[in-house]
């Protein structure tokens, strides 16, 4: 394996571990919520910006595969 | 339908903290989860202690996930139930499913998904020996070589589903639980031929309501049969498994 693709490989695994707690933290917080509160606003900006991380990894990855194959 | 606190998983990974965030969300859900470092742990588990579902990650140092798919689908093509997930693997969806995975998913994956595609394993895995209820009939010529009697005959198969096939004969008729490997020549350019060793799980031998024959369940496929079967008799579920990225 070259070293972007390890470097994406090494990357994907403890983003893919955070995203797990932080969507279960979520879903934990949200539970406890009572009619008309709103839950924290910094669980939804967390998942986001992970989201975005996800994506750039993807193009990252799009990009390292047609190198490779050209 | 198997419950969640019934079903045992076993999820698969080097990366120690990914390991612990997925068990610690699925024994919050009541799974029976048990975990391994990498391929030569989990098999060496599996041994001990069978499971009914086993997630894994594909690159690991000790032991890499397609090899332990390998191994788990050469012994049983039916149990456990295999979902793979990779973070930059030099493996294809479609080398994937022809090893027998249930389903596979990149890194990061959509946490939804990968559970739904849980439960659905589940709805699958009730430990019956049955065949899937997904079958269809069909009347393709099959040549079967039975291993113990060595006897070769041309029949028709007149079903065909996901775990195996009907034998419409009128006899010889095998033994039960006699194996065999089986030829069937198509002529559908969907299936162009399906080739594979089974065993024979039932025999009607008597004439009545059915036609006579025998069951065959499929131990394994050669390479490709199985998503060309799987395609064939419509089995599209696992394409919902399946993220669109």
């Amino acid at each position: 394996m070259n070293d972007e693709r390890k470097f994406l490989h090494d990357l994907s695994s403890p983003l893919a571990a955070l995203q797990l707690y932080l969507e279960t933290m979520a879903e934990d917080a949200n539970q406890n919520l009572k009619e008309g509160e709103e839950g924290d606003p910094r669980y939804q900006k967390c998942l986001l910006l992970l989201e975005k991380m996800t994506r750039l990894i993807e193009e990252r990855r799009a990009v390292v595969k047609k190198t490779e194959a050209a | 339908m198997r419950k969640p606190e019934e079903t045992r998983v076993l999820v698969v990974d080097d990366e120690e903290m990914l390991r612990e965030a997925f068990a610690f969300d699925l024994k919050r859900r009541k799974y029976q989860v048990f975990t391994a470092g990498g391929g030569e742990d989990a098999w060496a588990m599996l041994q001990k202690s069978p499971v009914d579902i086993v997630v894994s990650d594909v690159r690991m140092p000790k032991g890499d996930g397609v090899s332990l798919l390998r191994k788990i689908k050469d012994l049983n093509p039916y149990r456990p139930i295999v979902i793979l997930v990779t973070g930059y693997a030099d493996i294809s969806l479609e080398q994937a499913y022809d090893l027998g995975a249930e389903a596979v998913f990149p890194k990061p994956f959509d946490r939804l998904q990968l559970l739904a595609a849980l439960e659905r394993c589940t709805e699958s895995n009730d430990g019956s020996k049955k065949s899937r209820p997904t079958r269809l009939p069909v009347k393709f010529p099959v040549r079967i070589q039975f291993c113990n009697s060595n006897l070769v005959v041309e029949e028709t198969v007149g079903n065909l589903g996901r775990g195996g096939l009907f034998i419409s004969s009128r006899g010889p008729f095998p033994e039960v639980e006699e194996e065999c490997n089986f030829k069937i020549l198509t002529d559908s350019v969907d299936l162009a031929f399906v080739e594979g060793r089974g065993v024979v799980r039932w025999v009607r031998n008597s004439e009545g309501a059915l036609p006579t024959g025998y069951g065959v369940e499929f131990l394994s496929l050669a390479d490709g049969c199985r998503t060309q079967v799987l395609n064939y008799i419509n089995f599209l579920q696992t394409k919902s498994y399946i993220p669109l990225r």
